[in-house]
């Protein structure tokens, strides 16, 4: 039969029980000690109030300060963060696709205004029954050595394609001016759209204007 | 260019046995990313961490403005080291060492220390009393008391101070503080057992001060047995 735990040898053990910090057969001797021992019980309770005052620092408030900003700094300024650079490819996409939905919508734009500049008060004709008299500016436009019709039948798609010119220069202009847009031999080749090859500056926008427009408008 | 690896910053350094991280997972790829470079990650291990690492570095040194300073070099010391972490170690075991380690050297280089042992001796007893420090009132509100406990705190060597945090404001198991602090169990345990103790004498004594406040006395420091004696 084990001995029961004098008075000095839970003591002893005390600041440890006070945190659980035993092992459970421990922690049962000293308990059955303490349900019978008044004295140890008062050296218990001073531990247990001053460990009470301790823990009680854990509700304190957290940091008033974000300390990302300058650890980023840090970071950067060792070259430890990645860059992670829009690529020519990434950027010739998005421009491309912008020149072709402006495109898109300037036709569509175009063929309406048409509608309403010549068919306006013939709201039954179509622009495939367009005639020649009924156009404000035929006269007005550089011959095509087309009959009237045909002209006045292309001109919505001519719009479309000045808009399309001028949204692929804007996707252009706006890969020229950034500089990590260029190709990574450094030449001025563009990867290839869908519809062909593009070489970049006005002569990408004129080979856009292929993809859009009739041979015959150019 | 990679600082000088340091001791207390590489995880491998650690005595203690290996044994699986206690994190896995959605942790290890953050952890993956971070070390390819990727912002974001840094960023979200540091909000996963900061609180924490706060806490303990701001209940062992004796104001924010040094806290911050320590956390922030705390953490720098992490990313820079990232590279080299190694995945059988809990990430969060490998950030409370470096955090005390510098607790701890800040507050060894910032107040004299009175050894009881030999200057050489790494874990000298210590034991430091504020006497200047004021009174503890009657009726305490919440950040009153939170500054008396840790003026009581301050007055404690540091290798007990940061055992009591980790356990009682952390409540890391006695194991885990091992590795965190680079010693064994056994001594964890001989640790904290003192530093219960020693942290209740010093808060009894401020609240006999505060009551005997019209006719002060200077305590003396306790002398200390030298560590170095664990009871097993």
């Amino acid at each position: 039969m084990e001995q029961p735990l004098t008075c000095t040898q839970v003591r002893g053990e005390l600041p440890l029980f006070v945190g659980a910090d035993l092992e459970l057969s421990a922690l049962e001797a000293l308990a059955e000690h303490l349900e019978s021992c008044g004295a140890c019980r008062v050296e218990l309770a001073g531990l247990d109030g001053a460990r009470r005052a301790l823990r009680s620092v854990k509700d304190a408030p957290g940091p008033t300060t974000d300390a990302w900003p300058a650890l980023r700094a840090e970071l950067a300024g060792e070259g430890r963060l990645a860059t992670v650079p829009r690529t020519s490819a990434r950027r010739f996409a998005t421009a491309a696709a912008a020149a072709l939905l402006l495109a898109v919508g300037g036709v569509w734009v175009g063929s309406r205004l048409d509608q309403s500049d010549f068919f306006g008060p013939n709201p039954g004709g179509g622009l495939g029954t367009a005639s020649g008299p009924g156009a404000p500016d035929a006269g007005a436009r550089p011959s095509t050595g087309e009959g009237t019709a045909s002209s006045v039948a292309l001109r919505p798609v001519e719009t479309g394609a000045r808009l399309a010119d001028r949204a692929v220069s804007f996707g252009a202009v706006s890969l020229a001016s950034d500089p990590s847009a260029e190709a990574p031999g450094g030449g001025e080749s563009i990867p290839t759209g869908p519809a062909g090859t593009l070489t970049g500056g006005a002569s990408a926008a004129s080979s856009a204007g292929h993809l859009i427009l009739p041979p015959r408008i150019r | 260019m990679d600082p000088v690896p340091d001791k207390t910053d590489d995880p491998r350094s650690e005595q203690a046995p290996a044994r699986p991280a206690a994190q896995s997972g959605p942790e290890h790829v953050l952890i993956r990313r971070a070390q390819a470079g990727d912002e974001r990650a840094f960023e979200e291990l540091l909000r996963s961490y900061e609180g924490r690492a706060w806490r303990v570095v701001r209940n062992m040194v004796p104001c924010d403005e040094d806290a911050r300073d320590l956390v922030q070099d705390g953490f720098l010391r992490v990313f820079r080291s990232l590279e080299r972490f190694d995945f059988q170690y809990a990430f969060s075991t490998w950030l409370y060492r470096i955090l005390t380690n510098l607790a701890i050297d800040h507050l060894r280089r910032r107040r004299p220390v009175k050894s009881t042992s030999a200057p050489d001796e790494e874990d000298a007893d210590l034991e430091l009393v504020d006497h200047d420090a004021p009174a503890p009132a009657a009726a305490m509100e919440s950040e009153e008391t939170v500054a008396e406990v840790r003026a009581v705190l301050a007055t404690l060597a540091p290798h007990f101070h940061s055992v009591l945090v980790l356990r009682e404001l952390e409540g890391l198991p006695c194991n885990e503080i091992a590795e965190i602090v680079g010693a064994t169990h056994v001594t964890v345990r001989w640790r904290l057992h003192r530093g219960r103790k020693l942290f209740q004498e010093a808060w009894e004594r401020r609240g006999s001060r505060a009551a005997n406040s019209s006719h002060p006395e200077p305590v003396e420091p306790p002398v200390e047995p030298p560590e170095g004696r664990p009871q097993a």
